[in-house]
């Protein structure tokens, strides 16, 4: 069976296998259809559900095009990715309790739902809001211009690219529309699944068959690129900017707007926790042999000039184990991909229903909410797809760029989470001045090997900090932290409670 | 063990817990400990020590965070038990 008819068949029964799950399947269906279900699945999701959509989040299909490609060409330096998704669910591990107790207890389902009740201020709410849309809106055009180029890898060049990322975009959307956070959820599930199997299985199997083992592909590496095992790639990359890139993503993470609302769909404190811990366990094995394999494909010229197009990842899945693994690959690659756009896509479908349509229209009820969500997630996945159909420069460059800004939310998340005299005036000063210093170090700064987004955070911790003792403590503060200190007193972090206060076992 | 006993223990483990954090992070953040350890002609065994020393600290940080966790999932257990 020629290579091209393997993989558009197995890519045929996977779509065929996402839409049954998220279309006929109990699970996957909507039975309340209120928002909160839309946006958060009621907010009872099990422990695999939510470890996998938040594993979606961070390992993307750029990951297996931009990052691996990356790696065959640059080698250490791409490790950064390893160590920064460890340190980001150390994050979310750390401030999970504080973030799901106020949630539950005060119905948020958004990033900008958590300032408006943390900072009590709405222009505020609405320009983070927006900021963080546009912020992280990059990541959607992104993967799906990531996806259509993958799907032209994995069947050989038959399929145009821009077709594939149209093809994707209508399975996406369509499953999301139909059910939003329940849908995602079925569909991660059988994603997660199949990549942990396919990838973390397989990978293993490609480097004792490509190289013999880890030792020889380092040997290999060491004969033909040495520099490629060094993190400076011999001295192209200063130390400060490996540590930038660390600190900025690793922050970075607990500022997505999409990843910070996937603690709210967990059952408990604990649960998210579990999630946290697991996921930082998987991330590490999983992008760490990922990212070796790419570095050892140096040593094939074929791989090499695959990378040119950023589909080194498949060269070397088809080199290694022929056209079965790599359309088994690809199917991985593409649910990576569309795991990803799909929360995001949900989260920024809801945040507009949300944040910008609810406050303005007094009344609204849970369905025309939903309704709202609905309209604004098929606009704007539309405007996302149009713009993956454009020409994009290197991928990861795009994403580098955008985790400078994704990072100056952090400080006013940390700050207010423990901080009581922390306000909205420091926030916006704060994350305004970093924004900004960020992007003018980027443009014009030079002199430190630091990273625009590093100098930016700390113009906007100086600043924060400073408007806390100039302006007086917010007055709500204190009944904020004593709903955290009554859920302490509890003690157990698999207790639940609602918006009365009521708790249960 | 009471109460105050257990809290107290409590405190003391994620304290200490977030004290190796910190200094593993420290370790992977701080450019001259980089440059100290980014070296190619070095081998620990089949790795070359960068790559040592990437998987080394982000393993230990990796390893005390699922400590932490085990023993935050152990203590909400025991108090589950003792509530009932």
């Amino acid at each position: 069976m020629s290579g091209v008819v393997v993989t558009i068949g197995l890519l045929a029964v996977y779509f065929a296998l996402i839409i049954w799950a998220a279309f006929c399947t109990n699970t996957g269906r909507m039975k309340e259809n209120t928002i909160e279900e839309f946006a958060l699945g009621s907010r009872g999701m099990g422990f695999f559900i939510v470890l996998f959509v938040m594993m979606g989040l961070l390992i993307t299909a750029s990951t297996f095009a931009s990052w691996f490609s990356w790696a065959v060409h640059e080698g250490m330096i791409v490790q950064y990715l390893l160590v920064y998704s460890t340190l980001g669910f150390l994050f979310s591990y750390v401030f999970a309790k504080k973030i799901w107790v106020w949630g539950r207890k005060f119905n948020l389902i958004t990033q900008p739902d958590y300032l408006e009740l943390r900072y009590r201020c709405r222009p505020f709410t609405l320009f983070f809001g927006a900021a963080s849309i546009l912020i992280e809106a990059p990541w959607v055009v992104m993967e799906f211009a990531a996806m259509g180029k993958l799907m032209n890898a994995l069947t050989y060049g038959s399929l145009d690219a821009k077709v594939g990322t149209f093809i994707i975009g209508v399975v996406v959307i369509s499953y999301i529309l139909y059910s939003g956070m329940k849908a995602i959820a079925v569909t991660e599930l059988i994603q997660g699944v199949i990549s942990s199997v396919a990838i973390a299985v397989g990978l293993f199997v490609v480097v004792y068959r490509l190289w013999g083992g880890f030792g020889p592909l380092f040997q290999a590496i060491a004969r033909i690129q040495p520099k490629n095992l060094t993190i400076s790639f011999d001295g192209t990359y200063s130390y400060e900017k490996w540590s930038s890139f660390i600190v900025t993503g690793g922050l970075g993470i607990m500022g997505w707007a999409s990843f910070f609302s996937r603690i709210y769909t967990s059952k408990s404190v604990l649960d998210i926790k579990r999630v946290s811990a697991w996921s930082a366990v998987l991330s590490f094995i999983f992008s760490g042999v990922l990212i070796i394999a790419a570095m050892g494909s140096i040593a094939f010229p074929d791989i090499v000039e695959a990378a040119a197009s950023e589909t080194a990842f498949f060269a070397m899945a088809d080199k290694a184990l022929g056209p079965w693994f790599l359309a088994f690959t690809g199917i991985v690659v593409v649910a990576a991909g569309m795991s990803m756009v799909s929360v995001i896509m949900n989260s920024h479908g809801v945040i507009i229903a949300e944040n910008f349509i609810k406050p303005f229209r007094e009344g609204i009820s849970s369905e025309e909410r939903l309704k709202a969500a609905r309209w604004s997630l098929l606009i704007y996945s539309v405007l996302g797809i149009g713009l993956a159909l454009l020409e994009l420069p290197r991928l990861y460059e795009i994403a580098l760029i955008v985790y400078e800004g994704i990072a100056q939310v952090v400080p006013m998340l940390v700050f207010s989470l423990y901080w009581r005299r922390s306000n909205k005036y420091g926030a916006f000063i704060g994350f305004m001045a970093g924004l900004t210093a960020a992007i003018l170090y980027g443009v014009y700064g030079s002199g430190t090997h630091w990273s625009g987004g590093v100098i930016g955070l700390v113009v906007n911790v100086v600043l924060h900090v400073a408007c806390g003792y100039i302006f007086p403590k917010d007055p709500h503060v204190d009944d904020l932290f004593a709903v955290i200190q009554e859920y302490e007193e509890g003690g157990v972090l698999t207790r639940q409670i609602d918006s009365m206060g009521a708790e249960a076992g | 063990m009471n109460k105050q006993e257990t809290q107290q223990k409590i405190r003391r483990i994620r304290r200490v817990g977030g004290i190796l954090i910190a200094l593993f992070s420290f370790c992977l953040l701080c450019p001259p400990i980089t440059a100290l350890f980014d070296r190619s002609d070095i081998w620990v065994g089949v790795l070359p020590l960068s790559q040592f020393y990437v998987l080394l600290f982000t393993g230990l940080i990796v390893a005390v965070l699922f400590a932490l966790y085990k023993f935050d999932a152990k203590y909400d257990n025991d108090e589950l038990e003792e509530k009932r």
